[in-house]
């Protein structure tokens, strides 16, 4: 099972390499396009993951204890949680959609949007440490610079990835917790339930990474 | 207990073995016995390897005149694509891990089966499903970017990319499931009294193939998703037209790709070790300098992919670390080679079928890594980059090495996958055929490469005819010693003299079984004691094989 979490984490390194390279090579699209996401979605979605990796290894603490019923409420806990996550994320992502701040070709927001929304980051000068519309250019720029779809596109990439990855482990939450309102487990066969919980822990460290480098950037 | 000659005979006259119990083709379907698994493995790759082979020779044959000669360019582009994407992903990759492996290591641990049988079963569904994908792509438009799917190409081509690098995809996965039972089979499954270094010397070589295995392929898997996503959807992360990085694309993939010809080639030299003790009837040289030979491979492995890039534009300093570290891997191959020469100084060699092909693949294998250090070196790579000097290497450690080194595996353990004697001396010619085919086909594409002559052209300038010539002869010789192979092979599971327990002599434990295994392997439990002391089995005419020496012979 660690092995396997092994090729998960080879699995999104791709994705973080990429991520480093355009980031590296384009820092002020970057710093730009973060701005469109709100980080306190993400934030929330940050509190209800870690709640639910919580909830999960409490769970796993029950199976071992032979506690079925405390075992079947966390397990029901951490699905609600993962519905919540899917929930924000759907929110989000309809937004994106509405404004069209897609991927690559599909990249087409308004440019009035754009330019607003730089001017008024400009204007702020908000994370920069500079005083309000001091800040120089290639620091915050007014005009939105290019490849921004490129922004996007890892953006879309990475957390589609890792929402496919919270599906997959509410399913086999789901499937946990069905044996465990079974009676499958008991203090001396609980391994379905350690494994599974080893995964969604997994599940949420990759959001821990993903919450900061695509909204926290400043 | 060991097995006895009348114990031999005993379960060969019963036949009851794992391939007619149970019975019905269900039965196998569904089988989780990994011998059968590892049967049907050796029969799905076994197909791959004559498909791809025909596209082979079709190239070989377009290339035998300039301009055309039986197919278009474009159609020319698709062959050799097919023929490397075949090759390499429903071939050489699974070959001799999956089949091979799948059969021999339980057995050779003292194991009832594998770790996990369903994941083993899974895995094999799940090549299925990928080699599904590549034959719907070769039906639909074909693939024409070389197996390499170079971006930017690869993302705007209109040929059926996206399905084929869908089935690579799923193809990982069959090979990582594999990965993961042998290190879990490895770790727990050995007879009591095996410890690491009791093992055979084919277990280590799987054991550094599983680490590959799985710490490599997801790497190929996000790359192979990306571009299916890139062409689906326009995520421009390698099109340049879309502010991409193609040279991304380049690192990504031969993170996976270069650790993916030690996939190929670890096992084929586990495979070396074992041939070349048995039939040298001598202890194996420096038992550890191999084992750990092998995992210093899988290690340094992971580290040299940037020798495929030295002329994509990648930092002065990057190429020469890369070039350096790629000088490094020849340091365990070669303390691999001069093992098994030392193996067999002083021993009684038996040139039999698999014997000839292991001396074939020491060679060949020689003569592959040493052309590897030619391009290693940056001055002389950037001189004979893609040109038909690499093709000629990797040629010569891919089928010179894999091949050589799998068909011995398959004339070594026959006997004991089908309870039958192949014709000895058909099998001798059919291996030297195969070894003077081979250096024909491919001995004249480093003199071609070091002139000039591209790899991957339709055209060419007429006097790089007479190599063309020499080499496309060369490849149907190779072609009809194939056919010979599969032809007497075929002819010796109806006609073939039944097999003893123990043909070669040889100590690892799958000897000690008889031929066929029974379902569950050993009908007593084996006794462990150092795999290459052959100084317990004498040969017996009665049964034609070998059987266990009086007691005092035996140490255990």
């Amino acid at each position: 099972m660690w092995l396997f979490l092994a090729t998960e984490v080879l699995l999104f390194s791709g994705l973080f390499c990429a991520y480093a390279i355009y980031r590296a090579s384009h820092p002020e699209t970057f710093r730009f396009a973060h701005r469109f996401l709100d980080w306190r979605l993400g934030g929330l979605n940050t509190v209800i993951l870690i709640t639910s990796s919580f909830t999960m290894a409490w769970g796993v603490r029950e199976a071992q204890l032979g506690r079925r019923r405390a075992l079947a409420v966390l397990l029901a806990i951490t699905l609600l949680c993962g519905a919540g996550f899917m929930t924000v994320k759907y929110v989000e992502y309809k937004a994106k959609f509405e404004h069209h701040l897609l991927w690559g070709t599909k990249f087409s927001p308004d440019p009035e949007l754009l330019a607003e929304h730089g001017a008024a980051a400009h204007e702020s000068g908000a994370e920069t440490g500079w005083a309000a519309g001091t800040a120089p250019e290639a620091l915050l720029p007014k005009e939105p610079p290019a490849n921004m779809h490129i922004f996007f596109g890892i953006y879309f990439l990475m957390t589609g990835l890792h929402g496919l990855h919270v599906l997959m482990g509410m399913l086999a939450i789901g499937w946990v917790l069905r044996r465990a309102v079974r009676g499958d487990f008991s203090s001396s066969y609980y391994t379905p339930v350690d494994l599974v919980g080893l995964y969604w822990h997994l599940v949420d460290l990759i959001w821990i990474f993903l919450f900061p480098l695509l909204y926290l950037i400043s | 207990m060991d097995t006895t000659a009348d114990d031999a005979l005993a379960g060969a006259a019963e036949g009851t073995n794992y391939l007619t119990e149970p019975r019905g083709l269900l039965s196998w379907l569904f089988t989780l016995d990994h011998k059968r698994i590892g049967v049907m493995y050796l029969v799905s790759t076994l197909t791959a390897f004559f498909i791809g082979g025909v596209f082979a020779l079709l190239v070989r044959t377009e290339l035998l005149t300039p301009g055309k000669t039986i197919v278009d360019a474009d159609t020319y582009n698709q062959m050799f694509t097919l023929h490397g994407a075949i090759m390499i992903f429903m071939f050489l990759i699974p070959g001799i891990p999956s089949a091979m492996g799948n059969f021999a290591l339980p057995l050779m641990l003292g194991a009832k089966d594998v770790a996990f049988p369903r994941l083993n079963l899974a895995s094999y569904w799940v090549y299925v499903l990928g080699s599904l994908f590549f034959i719907a792509a070769m039906l639909m438009n074909g693939v024409d970017t070389g197996w390499t799917f170079y971006a930017p190409y690869s993302t705007t081509t209109t040929t059926s990319v996206t399905t084929v690098v869908l089935g690579a995809f799923i193809l990982g996965f069959a090979s990582i499931f594999t990965g993961l039972n042998f290190i879990v089979t490895i770790h727990k499954l050995r007879r009591p009294g095996m410890g690491w270094f009791q093992m055979p010397l084919f277990a280590w070589a799987l054991y550094a193939t599983s680490i590959i295995q799985i710490l490599a392929t997801p790497v190929l898997g996000i790359t192979l998703l990306l571009i299916a996503v890139e062409r689906v959807m326009g995520v421009g992360l390698f099109d340049p037209a879309l502010g991409g990085d193609p040279v991304l694309f380049q690192h990504f993939f031969w993170f996976y790709s270069h650790p993916a010809v030690y996939i190929m080639v670890l096992p084929a030299m586990g495979v070396a070790s074992e041939i070349v003790s048995t039939f040298s009837r001598k202890h194996i040289f420096g038992y550890k300098f191999i084992a750990y030979s092998s995992v210093a491979i899988a290690v340094i492995g992971f580290l040299v992919w940037g020798h495929h890039m030295f002329t994509s534009g990648q930092s002065n300093l990057a190429s020469t670390i890369f070039s350096f570290l790629t000088f490094a891997v020849a340091v365990p191959s070669a303390i691999k080679a001069f093992n098994w020469v030392a193996t067999m100084y002083k021993g009684a060699v038996r040139l039999d079928t698999p014997m000839l092909y292991f001396l074939s693949f020491l060679w060949l294998f020689l003569i592959g890594g040493l052309t590897g250090l030619f391009l290693a070196t940056l001055a002389t790579d950037v001189h004979v980059h893609d040109t038909y000097f690499v093709v000629a290497h990797f040629h010569y450690v891919m089928v010179g090495g894999t091949v050589s080194a799998l068909l011995g595996a398959l004339h070594y353990w026959w006997p004991k996958m089908f309870g039958r004697m192949y014709n000895e001396k058909l099998g001798r010619i059919g291996a030297i055929l195969v070894l003077v085919g081979f250096n024909l086909t491919f001995f004249v594409q480093f003199i071609a490469g070091t002139k000039g002559m591209p790899r991957r052209y339709y055209n060419y300038l007429p006097e790089f005819q007479k190599y063309h010539v020499i080499s496309t002869m060369g490849s149907y010789l190779m072609g009809v010693a194939f056919l010979l192979i599969l032809g007497y092979l075929l002819h010796s599971l109806f006609r073939g003299r039944p097999a003893p327990a123990n043909p070669w002599g040889a100590n690892t434990l799958e000897w000690h079984t008889t031929s066929p295994p029974p379902v569950h392997n050993f009908l007593s439990p084996p006794e462990v004691s150092d795999p290459y002391d052959h100084s317990g089995w004498r040969y017996d005419e009665s049964v034609g094989g070998y059987v266990r020496a009086a007691a005092e012979g035996v140490r255990a």
